[in-house]
């Protein structure tokens, strides 16, 4: 190696200590954000202190609920929240590459639904007798559910084309309605009527949930997504001008699309385990990232996990103060931006010619 | 160079190229002509590495190319296809970037050497004035220089061209054929046009799968060549304005 090299290697990593930097302290004030806003807003100072006291043992003197609220309940709350956006968000850009397909989303696609009917077999019908994890299981449910749909697309005549992109939706409605399906099954089945209420709870996404273990799973999951897809960020952008050109760059297709796919179903299968299945993060943030940094892998991946955390915070914070007195789930919070999006980028993709 | 020997390609039963044995020089210009669905796509697609051969094996500097990394067949050999479209919003530059990827990793990132190598892929085809465009702006003959400026960013010994010319108008057909006769690269170019064909050092022709002639334009571009593969009669014309000679083709009957 070069010196030269070795120069733009250190250029390369004070660049990306410098937007680590920043990108840190964004979230840092989102969060923050997230801590303070709620149906009992807590000052700032509050939370501050509150977490001087956890963290360096700082001793301010504060009164024990509002501690407990903000350590236990909304500062979990609003790092599950930041993991979730930005894992769903990066699992949306890596398959819209890889499919070559605006629409491509990991709830579009069936595989939160997959996901969710995994962890369902896991936690209420007791598949493996307690020796798999709920996580194992959804991510085994969002592997079959992906499988599915993608045989379902090519039997279709799907393939990368630009007709593709209908075919592969319309493969990811009827795995959807299937998994979904299962999933109402299993719980019918299975499970008592206080534990059919919650799961349903669940099921449309809810942070509530969110404990320090989880978050403990969430946010290496959602850092080892992010950077194996700007590890790859280069490869993805060979994918451009689609799969055989990609080849011709020399980009080892197959297996970028086994790794990738399954770091995408694994970042899936991890929130819907701890928030359930959250619609529309995975569509919108991309787009809404191409928008502001262009196309380039190099910037859209890290952009949309920061779009993506940002968006499932505030999402979060407005499911709980939109309707006084009730939390709404917060996969209808962002359907309801999710949806309109959906429809506009249907229109805009409508062939010229 | 690049060569193939019993080289067979099959899909669902059906062999679409059977038997080819090939063997490109260093420096020519290698045309390949066929009627439609003769194979030349296909046998174009092998040669690059993008399909796997059901029979035979194709072989780069002596070397199996199922033995290769991709990266180091793409740092050989480029493949310009007929028409490659994206929807994403990208420049000329980022298309011509593109060209770079076998060449960078991450221990090998971006630099000066790479920015200077788009330059001039840029300049080789006339496309530098074009490099902030959006790439949705191009027209179709642009595009394809765009691809093969990419092409040649990847700094190939060998240029792959899959009907370059397709879809395009005459005066930006005639553009490309000059500007790949220019390039100082082996190429192979998979050719419709018999009267352009001619430019090239040698023809391979296919019919139904198979690599029945190979040489000189003049020795290939026979009337009873063009019968029995084309389904055409062919006169010969000359061209006044330089004696180069044409084909004018009518029907068999």
């Amino acid at each position: 190696m070069t010196t030269a090299t070795l120069r733009q290697l250190g250029r390369l990593g004070g660049k990306g200590l410098l937007h680590g930097g920043w990108i840190g302290a964004v979230l840092a004030a989102a969060i923050l954000a997230g801590i303070c806003i709620g149906e009992t807003a807590i000052p700032p100072e509050t939370v501050l202190m509150t977490l001087a006291n956890r963290l360096f043992g700082a001793g301010f003197v504060l009164d024990r609920i509002d501690q407990g609220i903000v350590w236990n309940y909304r500062l979990t709350r609003a790092i599950i929240a930041a993991c979730c956006g930005a894992s769903l968000a990066v699992a949306g850009v890596i398959l819209q590459s890889l499919l070559r397909n605006a629409l491509a989303e990991p709830y579009l696609l069936g595989i939160s639904a997959g996901a969710s009917t995994g962890a369902v077999l896991v936690t209420v019908a007791g598949l493996g007798a307690g020796a798999v994890s709920m996580s194992a299981g959804a991510l085994a449910g969002a592997l079959s559910a992906f499988l599915l749909v993608a045989l379902l697309s090519r039997a279709s005549g799907g393939g990368t084309g630009p007709r593709a992109a209908g075919q592969i939706v319309l493969a990811g409605i009827a795995g959807s309605q299937l998994f979904n399906a299962l999933t109402a099954f299993i719980i019918t089945r299975s499970a008592s009527a206080e534990q059919a209420r919650g799961i349903m709870f669940w099921l449309l996404g809810n942070l509530s949930g969110a404990r320090w273990d989880n978050v403990a799973a969430a946010v290496p999951v959602a850092l080892a997504v992010t950077l194996v897809c700007l590890w790859q960020a280069r490869s993805l952008d060979a994918f451009t001008f689609g799969v055989d050109s990609a080849l011709s760059l020399g980009v080892p297709v197959r297996r970028l699309q086994a790794l990738l796919i399954l770091a995408a179903a694994l970042a899936t299968a991890v929130m819907v385990s701890i928030v359930g299945s959250v619609g529309f993060v995975g569509l919108v943030v991309p787009h809404a990232a191409r928008f502001l940094v262009g196309v380039r892998h190099s910037r859209l991946v890290p952009a949309s996990a920061l779009m993506g955390a940002l968006f499932l915070i505030a999402a979060d914070v407005v499911s709980r103060i939109a309707v006084p007195g009730q939390v709404l789930p917060i996969g209808v919070v962002t359907a309801l931006v999710g949806a309109p999006v959906f429809a506009v980028i249907l229109i805009r993709r409508r062939p010229a010619r | 160079m690049l060569e193939c020997q019993q080289l067979g390609w099959s899909t669902r039963g059906q062999s679409i190229l059977r038997a080819v044995d090939l063997r490109v020089r260093q420096g020519e210009t290698l045309g390949l002509i066929g009627p439609n669905g003769s194979g030349k796509s296909t046998l174009m697609r092998l040669l690059a590495g993008v399909l796997t051969p059901s029979a035979g094996a194709v072989r780069l500097e002596g070397r199996d190319l199922a033995s290769l990394r991709r990266r180091e067949i793409a740092q050989a050999m480029a493949l310009v296809e007929q028409q490659a479209e994206t929807a994403d919003r990208i420049t000329v530059r980022d298309a011509v970037e593109l060209g770079r990827t076998p060449w960078l990793s991450a221990l090998r990132p971006w630099g000066a050497e790479d920015d200077a190598i788009v330059r001039s892929a840029l300049e080789v085809v006339e496309m530098s004035g074009f490099a902030e465009r959006d790439w949705l702006t191009l027209s179709g003959g642009e595009r394809q220089r765009v691809h093969i400026a990419r092409a040649l960013a990847q700094r190939p010994r060998i240029l792959l061209l899959d009907e370059p010319t397709n879809h395009l108008d005459i005066h930006h057909q005639l553009g490309i054929l000059q500007l790949v006769a220019r390039l100082l690269v082996t190429t192979v170019i998979a050719l419709h046009d018999l009267n352009q064909a001619m430019g090239c050092d040698r023809l391979g022709v296919l019919h139904q799968g198979q690599l029945v002639a190979l040489g000189t334009p003049a020795e290939i571009l026979t009337p009873s060549l063009l019968r029995d593969v084309f389904g055409v009669r062919a006169t010969f014309l000359t061209d006044p304005a330089d004696g180069s000679r044409i084909i004018r083709f009518h029907p068999l009957s």
